[in-house]
């Protein structure tokens, strides 16, 4: 027996439904898994406005999946991917969940950073993701773990060596990335709560701390809000 | 302290409690409560989403909203409570419905012996689950219906020559089912399959009610006249009730 989710007999009335075509408002019907459909009055092909796509974050198909679909929802390729690597750190850190709510932070931080940096967004949150996997390593220059996750989830080359380049710097890796201090930042942000979180006296020389660890000034005016909340 | 972060959100509409979701949880932030998927408590679960990919029904999303941080000694305290904790509780007494009992093998042993009956399947159709059963599946029309609760063929043996022989069969549990959705697929059904008769089999435990409950108010709502057995099996297997309510 095929799912009767996909199988048409065991759909009811909903599965099938019109949607106005974006460029000359004409209705145009849809069935509940076309991903795209064409405006047969003026041609435009457009997504089906009821599909979510958000399943590509996570499925092991969706390289092969993505790739049928336009051109706008092929450009959320690499925001898709931040989610697939933030689950591939979890599964390898499997239960250390110290260096997982570590990580988690982390990406939390660098994305409101990097909302006023104005750097590319999905290669600071994979970085912030990545950032302390091959910690202690003795590759750590070269980044095998990471590489090895990014590998494995198929991302394009020049995004693994971007990524890889980012977290590289902090073990001397050369050249002077803004996306790096982004995420540098945003972990220095995370070790400083975890500080407190162990000894709250922290908290009264916090100005000194962001002075010290802090490069950028929109992760500086971020962490000082952040900490004057807590 | 409540910061504005990431973390999973279910659906309780699309989510059937089949548990998957749980498996794909190291932090233990899921449970299955009454039926459905729930986030224990939110600074158990980083919003990280390994749990997405895990449930067939996609009613798990990741949202943005104020709960409190992540907390992973709450979740190496969780988990501890979790492996400490006995697997099996059986109580001296409380609900029937959740009792675990162990049937004696003498008890078994003292029964009569009887000729072994056919065993051949008197099951002629698929699929069977209520959920999965359109209104208009052929082998509804003109059909004497069969409603069972999903724990009568386990507890009853002779579920097959007894109750199914003849009979198109539905399965479902009122406790962790959805309710309403099963009220407006029986009333679709007896408004259009020409249903020649209905039989509903309980288990004698009380959650079990609520099945001739939706029988009887979709039979109300779809306005047939359809004549109507009710059937009751004790946990022991035996049927200790029948009834013809309509």
């Amino acid at each position: 027996m095929r799912c009767p989710g996909q199988d048409t007999q065991f759909w009811n009335q909903s599965a099938i439904f019109e949607a106005p075509c974006p460029k000359c408002a004409h209705m145009v019907e849809f069935f509940k898994d076309d991903t795209t459909r064409k405006c047969g009055s003026c041609g435009h092909r457009f997504v089906n406005p009821r599909m979510d796509f958000g399943c590509a974050a996570y499925c092991s198909f969706a390289e092969q999946c993505l790739g049928d679909l336009p051109p706008e929802l092929v450009a959320q390729k690499e925001d898709l991917l931040k989610d697939r690597v933030a689950v591939a750190v979890k599964r390898f850190l499997k239960s250390d969940f110290k260096r997982i709510g570590r990580a988690a932070r982390r990406a939390r931080h660098a994305e409101h950073i990097c909302q006023a940096e104005k750097g590319n967004l999905a290669a600071v949150l994979m970085a912030a993701y990545l950032w302390d996997l091959d910690a202690g390593n003795q590759d750590s220059q070269n980044l095998p773990a990471a590489r090895a996750i990014l590998s494995d989830l198929k991302a394009p080359e020049p995004l693994i060596e971007k990524v890889c380049a980012i977290i590289a710097q902090q073990h001397g890796g050369s050249g002077d990335i803004g996306e790096h201090r982004v995420v540098a930042d945003s972990a220095a942000i995370a070790d400083l709560e975890e500080a407190i979180k162990e000894d709250p006296s922290v908290q009264s020389s916090i100005n000194r701390h962001l002075q010290e660890t802090i490069k950028s000034q929109s992760g500086q005016s971020y962490a000082r809000e952040l900490f004057q909340q807590s | 302290m409540k910061i504005k972060r990431k973390i999973i959100q279910i659906d309780e509409e699309k989510c059937t409690g089949c548990g998957n979701c749980i498996i794909g949880c190291a932090e233990g932030a899921l449970a299955i409560v009454d039926g459905k998927a729930k986030v224990i408590s939110d600074n158990l679960c980083d919003g990280l989403g390994a749990c997405l990919g895990e449930c067939p029904e996609d009613a798990l999303k990741i949202v943005e909203r104020e709960a409190d941080a992540f907390d992973e000694e709450a979740v190496e305290e969780h988990l501890q409570k979790q492996t400490a904790a006995p697997k099996e509780k059986t109580m001296a007494c409380g609900c029937p419905s959740a009792q675990i009992q162990s049937f004696s093998p003498c008890a078994q042993a003292n029964q009569p012996t009887h000729a072994p009956a056919s065993d051949a399947s008197a099951l002629s159709h698929w699929p069977v689950q209520i959920r999965l059963v359109p209104p208009n599946a052929p082998f509804l029309k003109g059909a004497d219906l069969l409603v069972a609760a999903d724990c009568v063929p386990v507890a009853f043996p002779s579920f097959h020559q007894t109750l199914l022989q003849g009979k198109a069969v539905m399965l479902g549990c009122p406790k962790f089912d959805d309710a309403p959705a099963y009220l407006e697929k029986f009333s679709t059904i007896f408004k259009t399959a020409g249903i020649k008769s209905i039989t509903v089999v309980i288990m004698e435990v009380p959650c079990c009610a609520g099945l001739p409950r939706i029988v009887e108010k979709a039979l109300q709502e779809s306005g047939a006249k359809i004549p109507y057995n009710q059937v009751v099996v004790s946990t022991r297997g035996k049927i200790i009730e029948e009834r013809r309510m309509a």
